[in-house]
């Protein structure tokens, strides 16, 4: 075995002991959390190890691994355990005293698991996942794990383009995992000790499993992908995404474990609705969700009962993509704050759409304006939000604003985007027309006298009579699967001007401007958009001591720079070149319902300023996922449905 | 809520000895307030709130217990804006509270009792030297015996307002060596808390010349000095 000399795991608890106060977070590997799931490792036949490649305070935020953990104990024959990305500090802890990477509940090594999930959340925490493979000891390569080694799995939004993963995955689980979650643990135990290679060509066999040592990529002169030889007879290919179609009936946890230190999102979640058809066409998530699918207003009500009784959570909110589209949410607001006021606890929206709407929603909600409220214009003006099918017309953006200085809040914080396709100048003096007419309105709400105690609302700022405005503006990074998949980024220069431009605009001192580190929005359009050659560089580049590149003062450039070009690839092959509707794309080895006709057609119409209307509330315009998978448009409102169709 | 304040005779509080044990030795004290507040609303006991912007749930603490240090001797006093028993509270929040967080003793006190803060002024210690393979009892009494014929000892603390130096000679009340478990030796420490200034059991420690890093501290009393005597604040019943 290749562990003989390991300490015994009691050796390893007795270090840790040792190490946890010398580190700046001690909490976020201490585990014990209410609700957290201790079970007997000799009880079961399958542990598996969810793995989050980020911090404990964001990984704890998210919500697809609750509903993993939530399944995965449910079953009799498995347990699943948490595990996430140690601090650096905690890395060299680790590293000098030779303990492997271990669990937050019973801290076991993680190579003692059958099975290593990671949820792929964002390309820059990429190097994250092979440091922790290292940490715990697990080959970083598919090809080098023997019997003796942990399946390695991923799932989430990023695996919709796997290749730049591939060497360093086992399996990829495309879509929703409700289902699919429940057909890979069977398979591990029927084929667990038949061989590693039998075991890999089962899990192939189960829908939406990708298994990529099975496919070999070839190139031609070029560089570009010819295609995906199959090493194997009957497999499936491209990979068709997973859907849950009965999303009201679909598991849902009854408990999260609760952290006592404080995290990003640390507040009881509630998932109205999958999916979002409005079309923004710079938008992954639009694409990889399709079609929309509702929780019955029943439901969410039920769980958020059952939540808030064994969390006692003092915040609960209703998530989606974009939940003011959630086709009851006027009726299930109404009834939870019946419910929730005289208990305390307050009720969230994130992203709320760009409407009066959304700010009666919001105002509805929040009784005491704790925060800013933030919208999502994403462009400048209206020609660049036609383009991007972002369904926000100049005089909305103004009502919005209106109602929200109307309503007592003296801040709003606004989105955008620079560097979209066809952007101009003109587009940029946009936002800064906007940022400075969203201060007058407010200014001008707050002189009537509006907004001071609106309705008896209470302010909580220090100076009420002070209005703000936050623009904060990332740079956009083309998507596998979106309309926008063949356009190449902005230039890393032209991204700096634009950013320049807008800095030496927005100077007023009521407005805060904030912007995205370009390099890294760089890299991570090399990412996203990468092939199996990018796994290479992103080796190298964690050999150079990358990790937590997400984390602006962690991020080195330079570093990535120098794998790049000591691996010999490209970044502006990657980034910056237009691709040809003709082009072999790394993630057609995925499926995601959505005809690559159908994202070329709105690619056409995006560049000639025609809007595609939501699916759910006009004509179906035929993206395909419908009929190509078999699904539908589940609304919850009994009056709406129907009206959508594939 | 806030707005449906109860009669003063209605209010009702209640004080809780509780202790913080392995499970949970690394949270701070802010984390260990917010799981207290969080078991309370799982309990689903009628908890008075502070009024204002963000009505707080009226739980108010001795002390604070640093990182890393365990403890069997932490109090708090609930306020409840209905009548409800000591024994309720105690079973209720048992019933819902994280592994290693435990209600030890509870009884009520007038609702006007002083805040438990301002009165706590000497807390008790056991502490486990670890660090040293072969540390026998001679080498540790000595550097305790040492450590207690010093006039003064200034030691450096980094606030708000930079560095500090305060003597902890006075707040030494008494340092005794306890026994002897698989190699490793106990001491109990009385220490001063409060207004008079803290001292922790991990700078007497270093002081004396002994490890501290990865010794073992854990909370075994906390005082209210009465002339002679030190009660806990169980049996001060507020007065
Ligand atoms: S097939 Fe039509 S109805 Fe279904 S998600 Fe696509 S556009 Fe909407």
């Amino acid at each position: 075995m290749r562990h003989d000399h390991d300490p015994a795991s009691e050796d390893y608890r007795q270090i840790l002991h040792e190490i946890l106060p010398q580190v700046e977070k001690p909490t976020r590997y201490q585990g014990n959390e209410l609700n957290a799931v201790h079970k007997d490792p000799d009880s079961v036949e399958i542990k598996v190890a969810l793995a989050f490649p980020d911090l404990y305070e964001v990984g704890m935020s998210h919500l697809g691994l609750k509903i993993l953990y939530y399944i995965i104990n449910g079953r009799e024959d498995a347990l699943a355990e948490r595990v996430y990305a140690p601090w650096v500090d905690m890395e060299r802890l680790l590293r000098e005293k030779g303990v492997p990477l271990f669990s937050m509940e019973s801290w076991t090594p993680l190579r003692d698991f059958e099975i290593v999930g990671f949820t792929l959340q964002y390309e820059m925490s990429y190097t994250n996942i092979l440091n922790m493979l290292d940490l715990a000891g697990i080959p970083l390569r598919s090809t080098g794990r023997g019997e003796g080694d942990p399946l390695v799995i991923a799932g989430g939004p990023c695996a919709f383009n796997p290749e730049p993963l591939a060497a360093f995955m086992d399996l990829f689980v495309i879509g929703d995992a409700e289902e699919a979650i429940h057909q890979v643990l069977d398979t591990c135990k029927t084929w667990r000790g038949r061989g590693r290679r039998a075991l890999l060509r089962a899990m192939a066999d189960i829908p939406g499993v990708y298994v990529p040592s099975l496919f070999e990529v070839e190139y031609d002169s070029r560089g570009l992908i010819q295609g995906w030889r199959p090493r194997e007879e009957g497999l499936a290919f491209p990979v068709k995404k997973r859907v849950a179609q009965e999303l009201d009936l679909a598991p849902y946890p009854d408990a999260f474990p609760v952290p006592f230190m404080d995290i990003v999102h640390d507040r009881a979640m509630v998932e109205v609705m999958r999916g979002c058809t409005r079309g923004c066409r710079f938008c992954q998530a639009d694409i990889l969700y399709r079609p929309v699918r509702e929780r019955r207003p029943e439901t969410v009500k039920k769980l958020v009962k059952t939540l808030l009784d064994r969390t006692g959570y003092e915040e609960l909110s209703l998530t989606s993509l974009s939940s003011s589209d959630y086709s009851c949410i006027q009726q299930v607001i109404g009834d939870l704050m019946l419910q929730l006021e005289p208990e305390g606890v307050a009720l969230s929206l994130p992203s709320l759409r760009v409407d009066s709407f959304s700010v009666g929603l919001a105002d509805q909600i929040q009784r005491v304006r704790r925060t800013s409220l933030t919208f999502a214009p994403e462009a400048g003006t209206q020609r660049l939000r036609d383009v991007i099918n972002k369904g926000v017309a100049e005089e909305n953006l103004f009502d919005t604003v209106r109602a929200v200085f109307g309503a007592g809040w003296s801040s709003v914080k606004l989105y955008f985007m620079i560097g979209l396709p066809t952007e101009t100048e003109a587009d940029l003096q946009g936002i800064v027309d906007l940022a400075y007419a969203a201060l007058r309105e407010g200014r001008s709400a707050r002189r009537r006298g509006m907004g001071l105690t609106g309705e008896g609302k209470l302010q909580n700022s220090k100076d009420p009579g002070r209005i703000s405005v936050t623009v904060s503006a990332s740079s956009f990074v083309p998507k596998p699967h979106t309309p926008f998949q063949w356009e190449p980024q902005a230039r890393l220069e032209t991204l700096l001007e634009r950013q320049e431009f807008l800095k030496k605009r927005l100077r007023d001192r009521a407005i805060s401007f904030q912007w995205h580190d370009a390099p890294l929005s760089q890299m991570e359009a090399v990412l996203s958009r990468g092939d199996r050659r990018v796994g290479e560089a992103l080796e190298r580049a964690w050999q150079l001591g990358c990790r937590f590149d997400g984390w602006a003062d962690h991020f080195h450039h330079e570093r990535w720079w120098q794998a790049f070009s000591e691996t010999g690839l490209s970044m502006d092959f990657y980034a910056h070149r237009e691709r040809t509707f003709e082009e072999r794309l790394p993630w057609e080895v995925v499926d995601a319902g959505v005809t690559r006709q159908f994202l070329w057609r709105e690619r056409t119409r995006a560049l000639a300023g025609e809007r595609t209307a939501d699916c759910r509330f006009g004509p179906c315009p035929g993206c395909g996922v419908c009929p190509r998978l078999g699904v539908d448009t589940r609304l919850a409102d009994p009056d709406l449905t129907g009206r959508a169709g594939g | 809520m806030a707005d449906e304040m109860a009669r003063i005779d209605e209010i009702t509080r209640i004080r809780v000895r509780f202790s913080k044990g392995d499970p949970v030795r690394f949270i701070s004290h802010l984390d260990l307030t917010r799981a207290m507040e969080r078991a309370v609303r799982r309990a689903k006991l009628p908890i008075a709130f502070s009024r204002g912007f963000h009505p707080m749930p009226k739980i108010a603490y001795a002390s604070a217990l640093p990182v890393g240090t365990t403890s069997e001797a932490e109090y708090a006093d609930f306020e409840f804006n209905r009548p409800v028993e000591a024994e309720e509270v105690l079973r209720r929040l048992n019933s819902v509270l994280p592994e290693g967080i435990r209600i030890l003793e509870a009884s009520r006190v007038p609702a006007d009792a002083g805040a438990l803060m301002a009165m706590v002024d000497l807390a008790e210690y056991r502490v486990e030297v670890v660090g040293w393979p072969d540390l026998s009892r001679d080498r540790v009494e000595e550097a305790i015996g040492r450590l207690l014929d010093r006039r003064e000892i200034p030691v450096e603390r980094r606030g708000k307002k930079g560095a500090r130096v305060i003597d902890l000679r006075p707040l030494i009340k008494e340092i005794s060596w306890q026994g002897e478990d698989h190699g490793r030796q106990q001491i109990t420490m009385r220490l001063g808390m409060g207004n008079a200034g803290n001292a922790r059991p991990e700078e007497i420690l270093e002081s004396s010349g002994l490890p501290s890093a990865g010794s073992g501290v854990h909370r075994i009393g906390l005082f209210v000095t009465r002339g002679e005597t030190f009660l806990s604040p169980m049996e001060l019943k507020g007065r």
